[in-house]
């Protein structure tokens, strides 16, 4: 079989056929890859409820579950970051429910704003029968005081 | 030919230090240092790809809005532009070349800052509409897209056409670097006067010459200096030195080309500078809503858009020609408006360089050790291999200065670059004029567009920081 040898301009444009398919073939594997982080919180609903003020030296999570009733028997920790990088993270260790002197699903946690600005608070919560659920809420904090953005469940 | 050791009254040349001159005169030198910063860069594109979203534990983020620019302020400032003699976007270049075979020159339309200067803008208004400061995925794509972009231009057109006509943070180094301490120059001018080969420009059989055509011994500005020393290497005289000079000396001797490109980079510049640490206080989330009612829209696109083409563009534009004709008026000058902007750039160098410097060595600085803790989540978690251990959050915390020590430290950078640029202002009139009060005369509406620049930074870098977070009560 005769083996046609391409000319200079050919093996030029084969090149840089090559190179566009495999940038592209690279595009689409890394664009496919998801960013987003799934979080399942299962029937529960988390809401946050800082406390007045802008540099209130805690929160309150609280936990109900599908039915609108109070989730007790669970163990809360909050680890705060801010949106822009350079940070360090706050951690507030787990609390249960009865920290407050109340059994009502509203769980005090030690966290305090260090900064301005926004900030992405991971609630973790470990409940009775082992599983743990994390949930990311979004809040700003600015002069005026403490806003969550989104509370989800 | 000017550009001389020998004319230096300090001659002092980095490239004859023990050990350090060694490196940077080795043949793989550049392509060491470079091997490391692509390792920071295929760190920053997969931890930003695979790794957390959350931007303070990401490389992405952390590497890329934190430590590079505080790093590179600080070594513009002590050595010179160390960012690009160790870029890592040029270090395909070679396959690239292998590719391209490139034999195209790069437009003579384009063979100007316009390009780098638009793209400048575009990459700020972007951190800004996009909070890439927020997001280690588009951090990760914005470095694949600066690789294509480097990768493409190379393989199509010869002589560093992306360093010298395109890329935007070369653009702000090349800039920045006018102010540096260290200088490419020749070391006797009398063996360049009989040099034929012009190795240093031309290559030679072995090693190419300068990519950006500068010529050492003719070399008047550290502008277009990648810092790559080829023109150390080329040379068979072994007659090139990395020559140790006064801050800003180029400045003072207004050894620029007498171009409008470069001149509005120098103002513009200062202006974005001032425009980006605005963009991160609370002020402008009131002139946002402000302009988002006016205009009926609720697209942050077009309402930032708005702001920066006014901010960026048309302000500093409307002060700059505002200066030039009050300066042409109060003396009569017979020079044309353009001239007298390319006279009094040069004071907006320091200027510029000030208030960047000042907005990034906060971030740096309060976040200097983050980084630690973002590479061992990195290997931890992102590659699943422990190789620095378990993220340690606790450093993070370490060495932080106060608030009001990075204050003070913001405020001193900033009187230092208003002092820079005051008296580079004097100088620029004092060359044009032997009367004194003539010279004052034209130099005052400069004067007074610098204070306002400084007072308006100033007064931004007392505020509260929102995005980029102050102590509460700091």
């Amino acid at each position: 079989m005769k083996i046609t040898r391409l000319n200079t301009n050919q093996r030029w444009l084969v090149k840089q056929l090559i190179v566009i398919g495999l940038i592209l073939l690279a595009s689409t594997s890394l664009v496919a890859c998801g960013r987003e982080k799934s979080t399942n919180t299962g029937n529960l609903k988390v809401t946050l409820i800082p406390a007045s003020g802008k540099d209130g030296q805690a929160v309150t999570v609280q936990l109900t579950d599908a039915d609108g009733q109070p989730v007790t028997a669970a163990v809360v920790s909050i680890e705060g970051n801010m949106q822009h990088a350079g940070m360090a993270p706050v951690m507030a260790n787990g609390v249960r429910d009865e920290a407050d002197g109340a059994k009502d699903g509203k769980y005090p946690v030690p966290f305090s704003f260090t900064m301005l600005g926004d900030w992405v608070l991971t609630v973790s919560i470990q409940r009775a029968d082992g599983t743990k659920v994390e949930q990311d809420i979004n809040a700003t904090v600015n002069e005026q005081g403490v806003t969550v953005k989104t509370t989800s469940q | 030919m000017i550009n001389s050791l020998q004319n230096r009254r300090v001659q002092i040349d980095i490239l004859r230090v023990p050990l350090l001159g060694r490196f940077l005169v080795w043949k793989h030198g550049r392509t060491a240092a470079q091997i490391v910063l692509f390792a920071l860069a295929a760190a920053i594109i997969v931890d930003g790809l695979f790794g957390s979203q959350l931007a303070p534990k990401n490389v992405a983020t952390v590497a890329a809005w934190v430590h590079y620019r505080g790093l590179v302020a600080f070594a513009l400032l002590i050595a010179g532009n160390l960012f690009c003699a160790s870029c890592p976007f040029m270090l395909p270049r070679k396959l690239a070349k292998w590719i391209g075979r490139p034999t195209r020159r790069w437009p003579k339309l384009l063979r100007n800052k316009w390009l780098a200067l638009i793209g400048f803008v575009g990459i700020i208004y972007s951190y800004e509409l996009f909070d890439l400061w927020a997001s280690p995925w588009l951090t990760a794509w914005l470095t694949i897209a600066y690789f294509a972009t480097a990768f493409v231009l190379e393989a199509f057109f010869t002589r560093d056409s992306f360093c010298m006509y395109v890329c935007p943070l070369g653009t702000f180094n090349f800039l920045y670097s006018t102010i540096s301490p260290l200088k490419i120059s020749a070391r006797n001018l009398n063996t360049c006067r009989d040099c034929k080969g012009h190795e240093c420009i031309n290559g030679s059989a072995t090693q190419q010459g300068c990519q950006l055509e500068l010529f050492v011994p003719t070399l008047k500005s550290n502008l277009d200096c990648t810092l790559c020393l080829d023109c150390v290497k080329a040379c068979p005289y072994d007659n090139v030195a990395l020559a140790v000079r006064p801050p800003g000396d180029e400045l003072f001797r207004q050894n620029w080309p007498n171009r409008l490109d470069l001149a509005l980079l120098a103002i513009f510049s200062a202006f974005l500078a001032t425009l980006n640490a605005f963009g991160m206080t609370p002020p402008v989330y009131d002139l946002e809503a402000k302009l988002a009612t006016l205009l009926v829209t609720s697209h942050e696109s077009i309402v930032l858009g708005l702001i920066y083409i006014i901010g960026a563009i048309l302000w500093p534009l409307t002060l700059t020609y505002s200066a030039a004709w009050l300066s042409k008026t109060l003396v009569a000058s017979p020079l044309s408006l353009n001239r007298l902007v390319m006279r009094y750039a040069y004071g907006f160098v320091p200027l510029g360089f000030a208030i960047w410097s000042a907005h990034y060595l906060f971030h740096f600085l309060t976040g200097f050790m983050t980084i630690i803790p973002a590479f061992q989540t990195f290997f931890a978690q992102t590659l699943g291999w422990a190789l620095l251990g378990e993220p340690n959050w606790e450093l993070a915390r370490r060495f932080v200065p106060t608030v009001d020590a990075i204050q003070i430290i913001q405020t001193s950078i900033i009187y230092v670059g208003l002092l820079a640029a005051l008296a580079l202002t004097f100088n620029s009139a004092r060359k044009a004029h032997r009367d004194r009060s003539k010279a004052l005369l034209e130099a005052l509406p400069w004067l007074i567009l610098v204070f306002l620049l400084i007072f308006a930074s100033g007064a931004i870098f007392l505020l509260p920081m929102e995005m980029r977070g102050s102590a509460l009560g700091g």
